[in-house]
């Protein structure tokens, strides 16, 4: 795969951004429990609802980092964090009352969720608490939606999901919320989601608070996928030809600028129910990605090494190995390279960076940097 | 999150000249929540 390589202007303004301690970022899954078995998931649902515990050591870790920032992201994953409701409505509460104590910059909290638990009321309680941008998932109209994306019980969730979006639609919240719709794209599903596309614009498209954005479903591991068809037509085409359906282009998306994955940030932590602290959270089970622990007293515990791994892409300058560190090359053991190229460091070479090799795959470290005659720390 | 001796170690790495001083006093920018989000395929927005 060919790359894009970022100017180094550019690359230290992002990872100045991606460095800087008056900025921390959390992705925080309160279950890994779902309710769905989509069947292109990477993920094996075996991590319950975070224990009170741990839950209470995550406020504490917050309630000490937040004086310390000036702006503060949430973003809630899972599992299904519907299922973990309480918490975080709660916690998202805490985070915006303490940033507001702190005079912290704190967006609206992001959820992925698969709506089937999205009832006005529920989403009341959430926007109020300041979760207030949502993403779900649709694979089509009910007919394609229902083959790929079913309960646990493998019951269809189609018309549960969409009555759900139609009865969202209705409220009118004190704050401002917005859905974004993710029209998941396979092989066997591109006729239902430019039919959808037509049903979504009578239903969504002249309400600004719902957006689309259609994607191509990806394999980011497990067994289930192995059995879809990813997509091999023209993604740009079809995607063209759905936002042409839909009436209007995606308007966040025009307006994004680029930014590293978060996983490649030192400032931004994924917090998994059980308190083990990742970096991304497609690797869910990848050893390189358990980069350490949240403690009782709040404080977190971790590999400083592991975590730097991901951000890689900032020694390789690639725009690929910035925009996932994990992507297309999960089996692959991606090359990393320590070394010093000032003469600064050569006494504390062999401090941090011993040669670490992961088990599986994924980040390792190499010594031999020889072609640019440095220092090696190794 | 502190400015450890690992991540100078790291920094000193980069086809950039960084100092300690510069990820002080960096700033995050405020982030538009829809280009930072968690799940499975935000990847393959960002790389399509």
């Amino acid at each position: 795969m060919t790359s894009t390589v970022i100017s180094p202007a550019v690359l230290k303004q992002k990872f100045i951004q991606s460095s800087s301690p008056t900025h921390l970022g959390l992705a925080v899954s309160a279950t890994e429990q779902c309710n769905f078995r989509c069947t292109y998931c990477y993920e094996d649902f075996e991590i319950g609802e975070m224990s009170d515990a741990t839950y209470t050591a995550l406020k504490l870790f917050v309630a000490k980092r937040m004086p310390q920032l000036k702006s503060f992201t949430l973003s809630w994953f899972g599992g299904e964090p519907l299922l973990a409701l309480d918490k975080t409505v709660d916690f998202t509460r805490y985070c915006n009352d303490l940033a507001a104590q702190y005079g912290v910059r704190m967006p609206r909290a992001t959820m992925p969720t698969n709506a089937s638990a999205l009832t006005p009321k529920n989403l009341v309680a959430l926007v109020d608490a300041g979760v207030r941008h949502f993403m779900i998932s649709l694979d089509g109209q009910a007919d394609a939606h229902n083959q790929t994306r079913k309960t646990i019980g493998g019951k269809p969730t189609f018309d549960r999901v969409y009555r759900n979006l139609l009865a969202v639609r209705a409220c009118r919240t004190e704050q401002p919320f917005e859905i974004l719709l993710r029209l998941h794209l396979h092989e066997n599903n591109i006729a239902s989601q430019l039919a959808l596309a037509e049903q979504l614009s009578a239903d969504f498209a002249a309400d600004s608070r719902f957006d689309i954005l259609p994607i191509a479903v990806g394999d980011f591991g497990g067994a289930p996928v192995k059995s879809l068809a990813l997509l091999r037509s023209n993604s740009d085409s079809i995607k063209g030809e759905i936002y042409r359906r839909f009436g209007r282009g995606n308007q966040a998306a025009a307006q994004e600028e680029w930014d590293v994955c978060y996983a490649a940030k030192w400032n931004h932590l994924f917090i998994r129910p059980d308190g083990r602290i990742s970096k991304c959270t497609s690797a869910l089970n990848r050893a390189d990605n358990d980069i350490g622990r949240l403690l009782e007293n709040g404080e977190i515990e971790f590999d400083e090494q592991k975590a730097l791994l991901w951000g890689f892409g900032f020694q390789t300058g690639k725009k690929n190995d910035l925009d996932c560190p994990f992507f297309d090359k999960p089996q692959e053991q991606t090359p990393i390279r320590f070394y010093s190229k000032t003469t600064l460091l050569e006494n504390t070479a062999a401090l941090e960076f011993a040669p670490a090799r992961e088990a599986n795959n994924g980040p390792v470290v190499t010594s031999a940097v020889a072609e640019n005659n440095l220092p090696v720390i190794s | 999150m502190n400015i450890s001796q690992a991540f100078m170690i790291f920094a000193a790495t980069l086809p950039f000249s960084v100092s300690r001083q510069d990820v002080v006093d960096g700033d995050h920018p405020y982030q538009n929540p829809a280009a930072d989000n968690t799940c499975g395929g935000c990847c393959e927005i960002k790389i399509k």
